[in-house]
């Protein structure tokens, strides 16, 4: 194939959109050959890895660079799909959702523009990952904690904006963050937040401005493209101590969860609970193959058998404490105190103070250290294949056992395994199910497409939205927010053929299409 | 089933003896940085690093280490490095550019005359 063209977009039309790009960015940054094309693809798709490939990309390496593109796409009708670093794994990668839409990467965009010691926050663009700021503080000195997901090669601002969770202090993301900028359809800059003042003192701090907030329409949206953000930070503090709260049974969830959320409630928690099952934990450390050869779900014996070895619980509370010595050693005693009355209960607590070396992986994640053990679970069965079903609910006992049986058997009648941790702030939750599956295998691909579809329309018709979804359920996800015959989403398509009457930016992100798409 | 393996890592873990989990940075060499800043997080000697923990499963010890194996031709890395395999992803020019990945298959091939 010469090409992969957009809807209603001629090949003419399509190569002078590239040249205008070209212009813009320099020919290396801008391309549809087949090569780079296909690079930009969901190399863990539950399908043929091409479903959902770009037609090409252009890489601008500023504010302005990116204004001229969306400008040139906007002339010649051609859609552009942003990405910050692509790192968006098990929800779509870096892949657009409509195939030949061009997908804009931002990772030259890579400038941390600033860190501030005293108001303890971090400014940057769209293609600095964890990781890169993690190395800046080190190289720099600088004392500052941030939170990071599971896997730490993701974009700081790509992360935000799709509503990311990580380990740390300041685990959701979006909340603490200020200092949008964001490129619209037509290729106006603007600045939200205390940034629309031009001489703003305050723009990376507060994202308040003056009158309706419009900044959180541009999460998981298209409605623009963000090229700089803040996200904020916290002071090294005097004592770290990562507590688990393991369950040997697994009808502890439920009080585990009930007891645990009060200590959110009261802020003596203020990272998230994390209660994850044993089959996940086995996934960070271990392929499945170690521990068993069958081909339908895993056993309540094996699992035993990964409990026994691995020195786990069936479920696996993990959080943080930060603070002043006192502080820690009365909250971690307080919460001792409330789980003791949980049957089969293990405790395990690791302190650190500052200068210590902090190894354990889960530890390093709550220490704002980022790292890729997590990503091991994509080998689980030594192929790759993973894609994550992420309902939200109200945190409770009683619903986290309503999601996990129904989650547990859909999977277990499709002949999956059950890989899952809930990650609690305090009055809400989500439950992310890591589907893990064979690429290699069709009949994986086809079940696992099969079971996923079935999940959000379960879990749905029981009130459990999924937060975040894979390219492939956008729309399913979108149909089951339906209050007042879809309101919100007819409002969001109001809003969109006002800023984008072309559809330019991201047709179909979230569920939300463009006019020219909808008809 | 690999026991041993299990209770090394369940050991490795109780004991906080963790190496090579993050990335090192501050390396002069090119392609020791770009393997530092983009590979070692996956494929470094570490029980807790994805990609060897899959290799050491799948094909054994001697292939788990990437900077210790004597089988990999730059040619294959830079093939691997584009296009991806099982549970690692492929990886874009504007990640890693032409140079840089010259420089760490050039230096993957290097690491081969020690593990010799």
């Amino acid at each position: 194939m010469d090409s992969v063209l957009p809807p209603n977009v001629d090949r003419t039309k399509f190569d002078q959109a590239f040249r205008e790009f070209a212009n813009v960015v320099g020919a290396e940054w801008a391309s549809s050959s087949k090569e780079d094309r296909e690079s930009y693809h969901d190399a863990f798709n539950p399908g043929d890895p091409l479903e959902f490939v770009s037609g090409g990309f252009v890489a601008p390496a500023s504010v302005d660079e990116v204004q001229a593109v969306v400008r040139a796409a906007g002339k010649f009708g051609v859609p552009l799909w942003p990405v910050s670093t692509g790192k968006n794994l098990a929800y779509g990668g870096a892949a657009p959702l409509v195939p030949g839409t061009v997908v804009l990467d931002l990772k030259r965009m890579n400038r941390i523009i600033e860190v501030n010691e005293d108001l303890a926050y971090a400014f940057v663009e769209p293609g600095v990952s964890f990781f890169d700021l993690y190395a800046y503080l080190k190289e720099n000195g600088i004392n500052l904690w941030m939170s990071v997901p599971g896997p730490g090669w993701g974009s700081i601002v790509g992360n935000g904006l799709e509503r990311g969770i990580g380990y740390g202090y300041f685990s959701d993301h979006y909340a603490s963050s200020a200092g949008l900028e964001v490129v619209l359809p037509d290729g106006e800059l603007m600045r939200l937040g205390m940034g629309a003042m031009s001489n703003s003192t305050s723009w990376p701090v507060l994202n308040y401005g003056y009158g309706p907030a419009v900044d959180a329409m541009f999460t998981q949206s298209n409605y623009g493209i963000v090229t700089k953000m803040s996200r904020f930070l916290i002071p090294e503090p005097e004592t770290y101590l990562s507590c688990e709260v393991n369950c040997k049974f697994d009808a502890d969830l439920e009080q585990m969860v009930d007891t645990l959320r009060a200590f959110q409630i009261d802020e003596t928690i203020r990272n998230p609970v994390v209660i994850t099952n044993v089959e996940l934990i086995a996934s960070f450390l271990s392929v499945r193959s170690d521990w068993y050869d069958g081909d339908g779900p895993l056993t309540d014996e094996v699992r035993d058998a990964m409990q026994e070895k691995l020195k786990l619980g069936r479920w696996n509370a993990s959080f943080a404490l930060y603070g002043s010595e006192t502080k820690v050693n009365d909250g971690w005693a307080r919460i001792k105190q409330a789980v003791s009355g949980i049957e089969g209960i293990e405790l395990v607590e690791r302190r650190y103070h500052p200068g210590d070396d902090i190894v354990h992986p889960r530890d390093q994640s709550q220490a704002g250290i980022p790292n890729l053990t997590e990503f091991s679970l994509a080998n689980w069965y030594g192929s790759g294949g993973h894609i994550d079903f992420s309902p939200a609910s109200a945190t409770t006992g009683k619903h986290a056992r309503i999601m996990v049986d129904k989650v547990r058997q859909r999977l277990t009648e499709y002949g999956f395994d059950h890989l899952s941790g809930f990650y609690m702030n305090g009055r809400a939750m989500r439950y992310i199910n890591t589907l893990v599956f064979r690429k290699d295998d069709p009949t994986s691909l086809e079940r696992v497409r099969k079971v996923f579809g079935l999940l959000v329309t379960d879990l749905a018709a029981a009130g459990y939205g999924e937060y975040r979804t894979h390219l492939a359920y956008m729309d399913a996800v979108a149909d089951s927010y339906d209050f007042n015959d879809h309101a919100m989403r007819r409002f969001q398509e109001r809003l969109k053929d006002a800023i984008d009457p072309k559809g330019i930016i991201a047709p179909g992100k979230s569920g939300v299409w463009p006019r020219g798409y909808r008809s | 089933m690999r026991p041993p393996l299990i209770r090394s890592l369940v050991l490795t873990l109780l004991l906080g003896s963790i190496v090579g989990a993050s990335p090192a940075f501050a390396e002069s060499n090119l392609g020791v940085e770009v393997f530092g800043r983009w590979c070692a997080g996956c494929h470094a000697d570490s029980p807790l690093a994805p990609g060897t923990v899959l290799l050491r499963a799948t094909r054994g010890a001697e292939f788990a280490v990437i900077e210790q194996r004597t089988d990999l031709t730059p040619e294959y890395v830079k093939y691997l490095v584009r296009k991806g395999r099982a549970g690692m992803p492929s990886f874009r020019r504007t990640e890693i550019n032409a140079e840089e990945l010259t420089a760490v298959a050039e230096y993957l091939d290097g690491t081969k005359e020690q593990a010799r």
